[in-house]
């Protein structure tokens, strides 16, 4: 028995949905405990007074890449057929701009809005109000965008695929940098925060 | 010196990157996301011919149940991904298998050349390529001298299965039909189109 599970039928439509549910609250939950919730903690990621946003993101990814790495390595997780977003340079540019802008003023990102609104955040609450209204927006002017939505597509690219280096060389390389990141994250954390 | 959480999880993550370095390098293994076995293809219109010829094979559809009902390729047989590990027929005949797009495809591949079987193929780009492409083909306005005769082909194959041409100002959708079974790029992702 190996992953992707339902891909490879062992659970079915229903079962993946309970699952989903259940990564869905976990991952909820742990944000909110990280301190994710506060407008103010993500905000100061962006003045370099607090860099948790930076360390959870890169925790996150080196681990689920190791954990990748070794699921394959042991035949426990297939990952050619893991689904990867597929890439659009020039409309994710575009919409990685936007979701920056939208990041520093409203102060949360999508999944943080969600988390701050369930703490009762009323700020929390108005950013997945305009990110519900943004995504009806984008549905109904779809036609007009259409074109560049699908623009410059690169397929389902991955940084190994584009060096064409081994995929461990990746997981050490990135490892590295999360370390180093880590290192100077806390830093300019230190020297920042002692100047305020 | 006393180690804290934070620096035995920077260590631990320290190991298991420079392991799977040591792997990536040691098994001169490069790209370790990859599969050995890739699959050999086989191209709507080659699969459109081989039907229409009556030629001997065994067409096999991955997809549920539900789908299959809804829309199948003609003398397609049934036969879950689940199932394909207690599958069992005469190891000469040529199987053929499809399902959304490539990925489920490529499984079942490794999955039958591990139970033996060599004379396999899958179909380039599922049941979505044979929707949009043989049953319900796209055709510029003015085509081409040289790719008359792939029109008229693609046409014909088209309406022997019940499906129709329609014709679009965007640039020259027979490029496809250009690509044979050995040079096509893979189609990894289960790419969401209109139809079926």
């Amino acid at each position: 028995m190996n992953g992707p599970f339902f891909i490879n039928g062992w659970i079915g439509e229903e079962a993946s949905l309970i699952f989903a549910l259940f990564i869905g609250i976990t991952f909820g939950f742990f944000l909110e405990r990280a301190g994710l919730g506060s407008a103010k903690k993500l905000a100061a990621q962006f003045y370099g007074t607090d860099m948790t946003v930076f360390k959870m993101m890169f925790t996150a990814i080196i681990t689920a890449m190791i954990g990748l790495f070794w699921f394959n390595q042991f035949g426990w997780l297939n990952l050619e057929l893991v689904y990867l977003t597929p890439t659009f340079i020039a409309p994710q540019i575009i919409g990685g701009l936007v979701f920056g802008v939208g990041f520093i003023v409203g102060g949360y990102c999508p999944g943080t809005s969600c988390v701050a609104g369930a703490t009762g955040s009323l700020d929390g609450w108005m950013n997945v109000l305009g990110m519900l209204t943004g995504i009806l927006v984008f549905g109904e002017f779809y036609p007009l965008l259409e074109s560049f939505y699908n623009a410059t597509p690169m397929g389902e690219l991955t940084l190994t695929d584009y060096f064409n280096i081994p995929f461990g060389v990746m997981v050490f390389i990135l490892v590295m940098v999360a370390l180093a990141g880590f290192w100077a994250s806390e830093k300019i954390e230190t020297r920042l925060s002692s100047k305020n | 010196m006393k180690l804290n959480i934070n620096h035995k999880l920077a260590l631990a993550a320290f190991i298991l990157s420079v392991s799977a370095l040591g792997v990536s390098v040691f098994s001169g293994d490069t790209s370790s996301a990859k599969n050995e076995d890739e699959p050999q293809y086989i191209t709507v219109l080659e699969l459109a011919e081989q039907i229409k010829n009556r030629e001997d094979f065994l067409l096999i559809d991955l997809r549920s149940l539900s789908d299959y009902n809804q829309f199948n390729i003609p003398t397609a047989k049934h036969l879950p991904i689940a199932e394909l590990y207690d599958f069992n027929t005469e190891m000469e005949v040529q199987l053929i298998v499809y399902a959304e797009a490539d990925s489920l495809s490529s499984l079942a591949f490794s999955v039958l050349k591990d139970k033996g079987f060599e004379n396999m193929l899958v179909l380039k780009g599922g049941i979505q390529d044979w929707y949009n492409r043989l049953l319900y083909p796209k055709m510029p306005l003015t085509i081409p001298e040289e790719d008359i005769e792939i029109a008229n082909h693609v046409k014909e194959l088209s309406a022997y299965f019940g499906g129709r041409s329609q014709f679009v100002d965007e640039g020259n959708p027979l490029e496809y039909y250009k690509s044979t079974s050995s040079n096509q790029p893979k189609i990894k992702s289960q790419l969401v189109r209109m139809g079926c």
